[in-house]
């Protein structure tokens, strides 16, 4: 399965999920930032090209879903999918204290920038309060995730090995 | 390639929130122009501004170093002239000494205030208010100079002020000579205002407009040498001596300061004798 369906299906999932939260329990809706993650989590494994297209279309979809400045989340996931993706070619990403760091950063360069943008444009009321809640929420539901996700791609791998196996000539 | 196609999403996305923001509010948007139009603008205009400063310090240099070159030859110029000058003084004073003559001393100059100038109506005269602390000496006939050349002189002194009778009044008369030939003649105001004459100058001596006039220094009141004026116009209508006309050298329409010259004239006293021994 390509890069672009994986992260297509992802994205949809992740709407899926935040909508729900957002009817079903509002207060996680807000605390935990899943488009972020998926930017990070896909960022990890990608090149700085994919960080950045998927930043850009998670980022887009976030602002569609939510009521801030259409645009604003995907420059800023534009930007924390680049970084994340160039830092994770620098650093050994399969540790996992590395991950969860380069969650919980790539959600604080997020949540800064978002921020940023809101005070320097003028466009809404930039709240900081949330933030260290918001950081510590999402690097939290990330390192399972980021276990998951990784389980996922092995299963996927194994899978591949599996069926290239059986395809071989004897 | 691939940073490439990052620059470009990079743009898109930035993009899509100016556009985003420009939709919701226009005024926002020209906000956000400002915001991104007014550094490149700055940027520019200091580029500019960079630019002319460097033009400008090229011409100004340039300028400068022509200035120089000017005033480098004038300086040798000068330079070889003072030395000439120094030479012809001390050649002066060796003539001198066996003759026993005595060059007159140099005279100290005091700086007045011009407080009026009339130099239009019938009395064509000027008030200086002269240094205090000089109220008692003898002001009368004393001459008086701009940077220019001859005023006039004082004909009276009351407190700290003192008359002048300037050089253009018709009752002024100051003996001259023309510089070039230094044949002597004497300087008469004129019914027009900024004109002189210069009477007593025979037909057979040789004048020029544009020659130069200064004191002849023969009058007992004024020492030789200062500027009068320049030669404008001579006719000679078959009389005895020259018409002479000339333009005086100090512009009375500008006057604001001038030197009296603290040097004794003649005594008067001295004066009516020689009078009295010409007859």
């Amino acid at each position: 399965m390509p890069w672009a369906a994986r992260f297509a299906a992802s994205l949809a999932l992740v709407s899926l999920v935040e909508l729900l939260l957002a009817e079903v329990l509002p207060v996680a809706g807000r605390a935990v930032d899943l488009f972020v993650l998926l930017v990070v989590l896909s960022s990890l494994t990608g090149n700085s090209l994919q960080g950045v297209t998927g930043g850009l279309a998670a980022g887009l979809v976030q602002d569609t879903l939510s009521a801030s400045p259409f645009g604003l989340h995907g420059l800023a996931c534009c930007v924390v999918g680049y970084g994340v993706a160039r830092l994770s070619q620098r650093v050994d990403t399969s540790q996992r204290m590395v991950a969860s760091l380069l969650v919980a950063v790539g959600t604080l360069v997020h949540q800064a920038i978002v921020l940023g943008l809101l005070a320097v444009l003028e466009v809404g009321e930039p709240s900081g309060g949330a933030v260290p809640l918001r950081v510590v929420a999402t690097t939290a539901i990330g390192v399972p995730g980021l276990w998951l996700f990784n389980r996922a791609q092995a299963w996927a791998d194994e899978r591949r090995t599996l069926k290239e196996g059986r395809a071989r000539p004897r | 390639m691939s940073e490439r196609r990052v620059a470009i999403l990079f743009a898109v996305a930035v993009t899509l929130l100016v556009a985003s923001l420009t939709a919701q509010s226009p005024e926002r948007a020209a906000d956000v122009a400002l915001w991104v139009e007014a550094p490149a603008k700055g940027l520019v205009a200091a580029a500019a501004d960079v630019a002319d400063r460097v033009r400008e310090t090229w011409r100004t240099r340039a300028r400068l170093e022509r200035e120089n070159d000017e005033l480098r030859s004038r300086l040798r110029e000068l330079e070889a002239a003072h030395a000439a000058a120094l030479g012809a003084e001390l050649e002066v004073d060796l003539l001198s000494a066996p003759l026993g003559y005595a060059r007159p001393q140099d005279a100290e100059l005091l700086l007045a205030d011009v407080v009026y100038v009339d130099y239009h109506s019938w009395r064509r005269s000027a008030i200086l208010r002269l240094p205090r602390g000089n109220a008692r000496e003898e002001w009368a006939r004393r001459p008086v100079t701009t940077v220019d050349g001859l005023l006039g002189r004082v004909v009276s002194a009351g407190g700290d002020y003192a008359r002048v009778l300037l050089v253009t009044d018709r009752d002024s008369s100051v003996g001259a000579m023309i510089e070039r030939t230094r044949r002597q003649g004497i300087v008469r105001g004129t019914e027009e205002a900024g004109v002189l004459s210069l009477a007593y100058v025979p037909v057979q001596v040789d004048v020029r407009p544009g020659d130069r006039v200064v004191t002849a220094g023969i009058d007992g009141v004024f020492p030789r040498g200062i500027p009068i004026g320049t030669v404008t116009s001579v006719e000679s209508s078959g009389d005895q001596f020259h018409q002479i006309k000339v333009a005086p050298r100090v512009d009375l329409g500008s006057l604001s300061h001038a030197f009296v010259w603290r040097r004794d004239p003649v005594p008067e006293a001295v004066m009516d004798g020689a009078d009295a021994v010409g007859r």
